[in-house]
């Protein structure tokens, strides 16, 4: 590991190496280290055997390698005896995203590209590179010798087996949301997948194929639904999967939405391709009721949410609307806004909001331009001073709670959403107390000073309330049933928790 | 005629050939630190390699005390690590695959009083994470 600013890589940058011996100053000396160690790895390992380096190809940090450096370092690194040299983006203090969902994909790419020629050793590129084909358009178009892939094999161990066997669209994508892997790392839990929550729990969590095939019914198809039915029929057992809405998704709908969440929809069309290939018998736009379920053997409510209204004066006033009124079903909403609640849902309300329709996740040169990337790769370190446009809304982000503004959100990840909203001029307050809402606006009360912020549109993403009418139901008739995802606890949306649940319960039946 | 020609084909390494072009990246995932952590290890990256990998990389291991992300974090300096490790090599090997050991030396990254650096200069603290 020569590169995310850990040891070697801090002997190379001039920034952190202010030694005046022979391991720093001029660039030939900071680069010994890691020479030093790959040539006496190779004297120790001998010819035949893998060696791979790993060099950060762009620092994004102030006084980071210049691209001139960085290709002396590879032609170096290759004379010391490594057999692969892989690309490594950004350090961990960079203050540019480099593999969150909102990066678009294999954007880094070009970097590995402005090494090609430069050695003979195989280079690998990296970050962001999630289905077949994506991998091979950069490799078709000599950007690299190799691709890694880390995530994408947390979410499918059968990456390359589904890709080899024309299967690709059986891939469980790798959405890079960062919540079980590397947001579990940071808080030292094993690593898991949202979307494969067998993921390094394979000797736990253990879909073997049932002795006793049962009629399972699921109702509610969003991820915990989903997860379920597709797990229960993998075991073998007969399912039937409901739902109200015309389309599988529940939530998920809704958050894919959200600009730098598309890759949702690949979540979705995994679970469609399961639904088919393991025969689940999926009724859509079916509201099912506890008479509907005789003859199942097991019952499974996964009916979700609904959203919560906090209970503010005024809250029916016209002015007011709830996030599925702004995500799923596109109402209009005015140029000052001011967003009740700053959980999850709220900086997704903001972020689309704000959002200018530049479609930065989907575009690398947009993106870099956002954050301050140099793709001319003229300035140390690649960076350059971040460019956006005007947003096109003015919105406040407000919340009850007095801790910090996105506290609770991912730790690998909060900083990018914190940072995304503060570039587009988001006012972000804690400690609100909401008085009323009228003609005027929204009033509040902040840090005991009444105040009226003068909004044409308040959003509410006060929450949820899980939705139990049908679990009820079938209480009340002395049917037992299993009660997962957001119907069983709507705290905070949790894709995470529901696709793991679903996946549990369905290893037990 | 597969739609992925250049990811599927074989790379000759003059010693040894890569089936693919596809490498597993490097990821911190926890067991390494845990109780019969390196037996679920062996059985995460076996099932990796059994599903094409062409080369997995392990998740970082210091090389060193210093160099360890925090006290008790996973290193290989003795025989009693070397044979854990065996534990996923010889289940990578069984499913004919191959898995390269990611060598971290967390420098002044580390969250331990002993960590070292090139000179004595405090880590910013660190927004994010970040990996392949």
């Amino acid at each position: 590991m020569g590169s995310e600013g850990y040891l070697i890589n801090e002997f190379i940058a001039s920034a952190t190496n202010l030694r005046t011996d022979r391991w720093g100053g001029s660039y030939e000396n900071r680069v010994r280290f890691p020479l030093e160690i790959v040539r006496r790895i190779r004297e120790r390992v001998g010819e035949d055997f893998i060696l791979v380096y790993r060099l950060s190809m762009l620092d994004l940090v102030p006084g980071g390698s210049t691209l001139d450096e960085v290709v002396a370092l590879a032609k170096e690194i290759e004379a010391a005896g490594a057999t692969i040299i892989n690309t490594g983006i950004g350090w961990h203090e960079a203050r540019i995203p480099t593999i969150a969902t909102s990066v678009p994909r294999g954007a880094y790419t070009w970097v590995t590209k402005r090494l090609m020629g430069s050695v003979s050793v195989p280079l690998v590129t990296s970050n962001r590179i999630n289905t077949p084909e994506v991998a091979e358009e950069i490799l078709a178009d000599g950007r690299a010798d190799l691709v890694s892939l880390a995530r994408p094999f947390l979410a499918d161990p059968d990456f390359v087996a589904k890709a080899s066997a024309g299967r690709a669209d059986a891939i469980n994508t790798c959405i890079g949301c960062n919540q079980a892997c590397l947001d579990h790392t940071f808080s030292l839990k094993i690593t898991s997948c949202l979307v494969n929550p067998r993921a390094c729990h394979e000797t736990e969590l253990v879909l073997s194929p049932t002795r006793l095939a049962k009629r399972v019914a699921v109702v509610g198809a969003g991820p915990a639904g989903l997860s379920c039915a597709v797990a229960a029929a993998e075991r073998g057992h007969s399912v039937t999967l409901f739902d109200g809405a015309a389309e599988i998704g529940g939530q998920l709908n809704i958050a894919k939405r959200v600009p730098g969440k598309e890759e949702f929809d690949e979540t979705l069309r995994y679970f469609r391709v399961q639904l088919a290939e393991r025969g689940i018998d999926v009724r859509l736009n079916t509201y099912v009721s506890a008479a509907g379920l005789e003859g199942y053997d097991e019952v499974v409510v996964a009916t979700g949410v609904t959203p919560r209204t906090p209970g503010i004066a005024g809250e029916d006033h016209p002015s007011v609307l709830s996030y599925l009124d702004v995500l799923r079903d596109g109402a209009p909403v005015g140029e000052r806004v001011a967003i009740i609640g700053a959980g999850g849902i709220g900086f997704d309300v903001a972020e689309f909001l704000t959002d200018g329709g530049e479609g930065a996740s989907q575009d690398p040169e947009t993106y870099f331009r956002q954050w301050g990337v140099d793709t001319s790769y003229e300035n140390r370190g690649g960076l350059r001073a971040p460019e956006r446009n005007a947003p096109p809304r003015q919105v406040h982000l407000l919340q009850r709670k007095t801790s910090k503004v996105g506290a609770g959100l991912g730790k690998t990840t909060g900083w990018i959403h914190r940072t995304e909203l503060k570039h587009r001029g988001v006012t972000m307050v804690a400690g609100v107390s909401y008085e009323r809402i009228d003609d005027a606006g929204l009033h509040v009360t902040i840090d005991g000073e009444p105040q009226v912020l003068p909004v044409d549109t308040v959003v509410l993403c006060a929450g949820q309330e899980p939705r139990r009418d049908l679990y009820e139901e079938l209480v009340a008739a002395g049917r037992p049933a299993h009660l997962i995802g957001g119907a069983d606890v709507a705290a905070e949306l949790d894709a995470k928790r529901a696709i793991d649940q679903g996946t549990r319960l369905a290893a037990t039946l | 005629m597969t739609p992925y020609p250049h990811l599927l084909s074989p790379l000759d390494l003059g010693f040894t050939t890569l089936p693919n072009r596809v490498i597993m990246g490097s990821m911190h995932v926890g067991l390494e630190e845990t109780e019969h952590g390196f037996a679920r290890m062996a059985a995460f990256y076996a099932e990796r390699a059994r599903g094409g990998a062409g080369l997995i990389v392990t998740g970082g291991i210091a090389p060193n005390e210093a160099g360890r992300p925090w006290d008790g974090g996973a290193k290989l300096t003795t025989a009693e690590e070397v044979a854990e490790h065996r534990l996923i090599t010889d289940a990578v090997h069984a499913e004919g695959g191959r898995i390269a050991m990611q060598i971290l030396h967390f420098g002044r990254y580390a969250y331990h009083p002993g960590l070292v650096a090139p000179s004595a200069l405090k880590a910013p603290s660190a927004p994010s994470y970040r990996t392949s």
